[in-house]
């Protein structure tokens, strides 16, 4: 039992950092039909931010904001110069458009820093644990699991309780109805940009801390998870991405722990197995209903 | 640290123009053919961008390094040895494409990228040219894959695994739980020789992703395992290695880790923990770091900090400086250029004094050879365990 | 009198297959001639280049049939690959060197050793097998969850050839096949499969297929069963990218599942797009287009153009590439042809879509 629970907690904290990613990507995707294969791009940068901040000894918060602040001025420079042109264009278009952004973003990456690899500095107290019963915690998974808490609470507050939410969720809807109604559409694209940067910013922190080093195509693999994650939650939902991140999480955590040493080798295999048996079972995802920002 | 991008256009620029002062010089050593416009040229067909330039760069260096040292000392066959690059990305189809390129810019000797599946279309393309090739790729069935011109002149997986179980045995380990990355065939093959030599069991097996980031399911099993082991046998490369690492003794446990030359990283302590080292091995073909670092080695990595700028990434750079060396030795015994008669060489070559290293032998065109155990001590600064020593020698 | 103009995929009638056969096939033609030339004036890397262009045209060819007739996009097409190249493999590695390659071959693969052209054929079915098993599953979804589905086929088909090791070698190297991806082999497979993308598109099941893509609802209801019209784009887009699996396992000669993975994906969905994703044309303009970009900024990145030699930044390549896509597909969304097809009329002049 205490094994169990055991693997539960681990499987939870990876989760939450999945659905993390997954709120930044399914955001803009609401507003706009983009599944921003740049995202990941986002939290490499942020990895090499953090380096040099940490290089020249910035103060521990002052650093998380200015990671933040350089991911969401990233996510909405893309937003606003690459993306805002193409926001009539088909999805595929949208698609290999955020294909070149991710290839400009990482270009820029390895002619200023570098290829290979560079080590990202955490503050030790992430590594310390806590007991409990036979069960550990250790504080970089509670706090990853609070962070996708209060991100979850606070992306829940903003769409329901303000005015700019109403307005993306009405947008979501129906960005030409939305328009006639008085929306000023061209904000919420900005609005959903600058919000999935801010996340993005925040994940990257708890992503980094747990690897501990960032590459040039370090994206791939976040950005990935992401889209797996939205994929199996539900398009463009909020509530889908939480969801879709946690089973992606319990998904690939319980197959490492549970998995019989023969089938360990398929270990990859049977978790997409998985992602796919869902998706035949409920091709809208586990949230399951059309394109919608929230609900 | 790293090397600029301008330094190595500065070197590129400058083995031209080294080459072009040595086209008066005419060949003394061999049947005097070997000189083409008064200098030989070697092709480095590398993968310069790309993940895998974190290994190849390193590899190009220290080529590069016994490069130099061969001109300084009057070159080879009479000729400078002159230099010319190509970017084959990793990728193994752009590399065959690339070694043709250089073959046609006048590359007389080719060094490919050093791994099996990136570097064996560029070993291939030198094949068919018939040029004397090398890589430090450490698949011992390489050589075998491209033809008999080419040599795996760096470390082999036979010798590491073997290597590994050695050491295990010499710590008197009974208990092993093996985790493989079989993403690269390289560590299933470690794994494979490691347990052949082992002479305690494997108690338990995992497998991880090449992708993975977070090792937190694979840690509670271990804490988890029936049987303690006395040894964690994680078979996968720096970063990945740094990452496992720092996970595994965040989640409060030190059991002894033990791991190949990939590995190798200046970084690795400082992304573990310094203070977290103690109990981290691996098996290298030198020691570089730290206050053991061999005093030949230090006079490569010296010259490597001038010619570059800055700190290799990790010991490629030594298995290149080798694998430069050994296929340099064997055109000089040869006396010429001429494929057959160079392999001839190469392949004779027996107890060759390496910085740090001993090549005993070849067997099938890849190398025999020693290694150490690096370790790290209380202030997380890297070691000499034990070495350096043959693992295949005598059994 | 004969002339050359466009068409477009909408509404037209079945007559203009013999045209569009001609004009595509021609293309594959010119195209072959135009490297043989180039071959005459270049050294042998530019050979290499050409045949590696030809190989990828077979792949981005085989994509675009499934894209440009169902409008699904699929990241899963390197499993086809792995497949054609895998089988192709076994088959054409000279029965001498297979013992000790793959010693734990059943005794009649062990034995034998196919010629180039049944080769291809067998790959190419073997990997349209895959997709026929599949295809029912894959062809329910359609857009992202189509997406991430199709590249989950991709990750299950690797962990197959990886764990089928007395057929594959498992993880490590493949190697021993011939080089056989000579430029009649590989042009004459581009021509056959170019072909057989035009007859599949202007045919019954094509147009059935592109009803249901444009509007499935509509199609639906005048009796097109959804499924079954994309099945027979999806099988034939696995048949082709099986017989490119077969061509790139002759060029390469040696592979391991590592070479059929996500980072050989992306150039082909990029070409595919680049050109014009509704159009066959399009498939071989976004291959050449992609191509040739690539080939000037390594050049350049290597510090060479022309006659110029230069100390160049690693990384400008990829820069140029990222920026080069966004304007393109800025200028013209739909890629560079959009879903123009050239006609080739024998009589009357050809109906002209600017």
């Amino acid at each position: 039992m205490t094994n169990f629970i055991q693997h539960l907690v681990d499987a939870l904290s990876v989760g939450s950092t999945y659905s993390l990613l997954a709120l930044g990507l399914t955001l803009v995707f609401g507003v706009m039909g983009l599944v921003n294969f740049a995202y990941g791009m986002l939290i490499v940068w942020s990895g090499y931010a953090i380096g040099l901040l940490a290089g020249w000894h910035v103060n521990v918060v002052l650093a998380v904001v200015a990671v933040i602040g350089v991911a969401t001025f990233l996510s909405l420079v893309m937003g606003e110069v690459a993306f805002r042109p193409f926001r009539k264009a088909p999805p595929l278009t949208l698609l290999l458009t955020s294909f070149g952004v991710s290839l400009i973003l990482q270009a820029s990456v390895r002619i200023i820093f570098g290829e290979g690899f560079r080590r990202v500095p955490t503050p030790s107290v992430l590594g310390n644990g806590l007991h409990a019963g036979g069960v550990r915690i250790s504080v970089l998974q509670l706090v990853s699991v609070g962070t996708g808490t209060l991100v979850v609470l606070g992306l829940y507050l903003l769409l329901q309780r303000t005015t700019l939410g109403l307005q993306m969720r009405a947008y979501a809807e129906d960005a030409d109805v939305a328009g006639m109604m008085g929306v000023r559409t061209e904000r919420i694209l900005t609005a959903a940009f600058a919000i999935s940067g801010v996340i993005a910013g925040i994940v990257a922190m708890i992503w980094l801390a747990k690897i501990g080093t960032v590459q040039p195509s370090g994206d791939l693999n976040p950005t990935i998870k992401a889209f797996i994650a939205i994929v199996i939650g539900g398009l463009g939902s909020i509530r889908g991405a939480v969801l879709g991140g946690l089973i992606l999480g319990v998904f690939e955590s319980f197959l490492v722990a549970y998995l019989p040493s023969v089938l360990l080798p398929y270990g990859e295999a049977l978790a997409f197995l998985l992602v796919i048996a869902v998706l035949v079972l409920r091709p809208q995802g586990v949230a399951g209903r059309v394109v919608e920002l929230s609900r | 640290m790293r090397f600029s991008r301008g330094t190595v256009a500065v070197v590129v620029a400058l083995s031209v123009v080294a080459a072009g002062c040595g086209s008066s010089k005419k060949a003394t050593g061999g049947d005097g053919s070997a000189c083409k416009n008064g200098k030989i040229t070697v092709g480095e067909a590398r993968a310069e961008t790309g993940d895998f330039a974190f290994f190849d760069m390193a590899s190009a260096n220290g080529n590069q390094v016994a490069i130099d040292e061969v001109n300084a000392a009057g070159g080879l066959l009479g000729c400078q040895l002159a230099v010319i690059h190509g970017d084959t990305k990793g990728d193994p189809a752009l590399g065959g494409r690339i070694a043709e390129d250089l073959i046609s810019k006048g590359a007389q000797l080719l060094f490919s990228p050093s791994d099996f599946d990136v570097g064996v279309g560029a070993a291939q393309a030198g094949e068919k040219a018939k040029l004397v090739g090398t890589s430090e790729a450490s698949a011992i069935k390489m050589p075998d894959a491209v033809g008999p011109h080419f040599f795996a002149a760096g470390i082999t997986d036979a010798g590491v695994g073997l290597g590994e179980a050695a050491f295990a045995n010499e710590k008197g380990w009974k208990a092993a739980y093996a985790i493989t990355n079989e993403q690269y065939s390289v560590f299933t093959n470690i794994e494979t020789f490691f347990k052949s030599k082992f002479k305690g069991t494997v108690v338990a097996r995992d497998v991880v992703a090449d992708t993975a980031t977070d090792y937190a399911a694979v840690i509670s099993k271990i804490r988890d395992a029936s049987t303690k082991p006395d040894v964690i046998f994680f078979n996968d490369y720096f970063p990945h290695a740094g990452t496992f690492i720092k996970q595994l003794r965040d989640a409060g446990i030190d059991t002894p880790v033990l791991g190949g030359s990939s590995y190798d990283s200046p970084q690795l302590p400082e992304v573990v923990g310094k203070t977290r080292m103690s109990q981290v091995y691996y098996l290298a073909p030198e020691i570089w770091e730290g206050k053991d670092a061999d005093p030949a080695v230090a006079k490569i990595l010296a010259a490597y900090k001038t010619k570059f700028g800055a700190d290799p990434e990790n010991n490629n750079f030594m298995e290149g400086y080798d694998s430069a060396k050994l296929m340099l030795d064997g055109v000089k015994a040869a006396g010429s250029l001429d494929a057959d008669k160079v392999a001839a060489a190469i392949s004779a070559e027996v107890d060759v004094a390496l910085p740090g290293a001993t090549l005993t032998k070849w067997v099938d065109r890849h190398t025999q050879r020693t290694l150490v155990v690096i370790g790290f001590d209380a202030a997380g600064e890297f070691i000499k365990v034990s070495g350096p020593t043959d693992p295949e020698k005598g059994g | 009198m004969i002339t050359l103009g466009w068409v477009r995929d909408r509404g037209l009638s079945r007559g203009g297959t013999s045209g569009v056969v001609i004009a595509t096939a021609l293309l594959a033609v010119v195209g072959a001639l135009g490297a043989s030339l180039y071959l005459v004036l270049a050294g042998s890397s530019s050979y290499d280049l050409i045949i590696i262009f030809g190989v990828n045209a077979v792949l981005v060819v085989g994509l675009q049939v499934l894209v440009g007739n169902t409008g699904i996009m699929s990241f899963g097409q390197m499993a086809f690959v792995s497949v054609g190249a895998y089988t192709a493999g076994i088959l054409s590695v000279p029965a001498a060197q297979k013992k000790g390659i793959l010693p734990h071959l059943p005794a009649f693969l062990r034995d034998h050793t196919l010629p180039v052209v049944p080769t291809l054929v067998i790959a190419g079915l073997a990997a349209a097998i895959v997709a026929v098993i599949i295809g029912p599953v894959f062809m329910r979804l359609t857009g992202i969850a189509a997406g991430i589905t199709s590249f989950g086929f991709l990750v299950i088909m690797n962990g197959l050839i990886r764990n089928a090791k007395d057929y594959t070698r498992g993880n490590e190297t493949f190697f021993g096949v011939p080089h056989s991806a000579t430029l009649p082999v590989v042009f004459g497979a581009l021509t056959a499969v170019v072909a057989l993308a035009a007859i599949i598109k202007w045919s019954r099941l094509g147009l059935r297929a592109r009803a249901v893509r444009d509007d499935p609802l509509a199609a639906e209801t005048a009796g097109i069963s959804m499924l079954f019209s994309r099945l027979w784009p999806w099988v034939a887009s696995g048949f082709i990218s099986g017989v490119g699996g077969a061509l790139f396992a002759y060029q390469l000669t040696a592979f391991s599942p590592n070479s059929f993975y996500l980072a050989q994906t992306i150039p082909i969905v990029v070409m595919v797009v680049l050109g014009g994703a509704n159009s066959v044309a399009g498939a071989l303009v976004g291959t050449t287009l992609l191509t040739a970009w690539q080939e000037f900024v390594r050049n350049l990145e290597n510090g060479n153009v022309g006659p110029l030699h230069f100390g160049a930044v690693r990384g400008i390549a990829q820069l140029s590439i990222g920026i080069g896509l966004v304007l393109l597909l800025l200028a013209r969304p739909s890629g560079a042809i959009g879903s123009r097809e050239p006609q080739l009329s024998l009589r009357a002049r050809s109906k002209k879509v600017h």
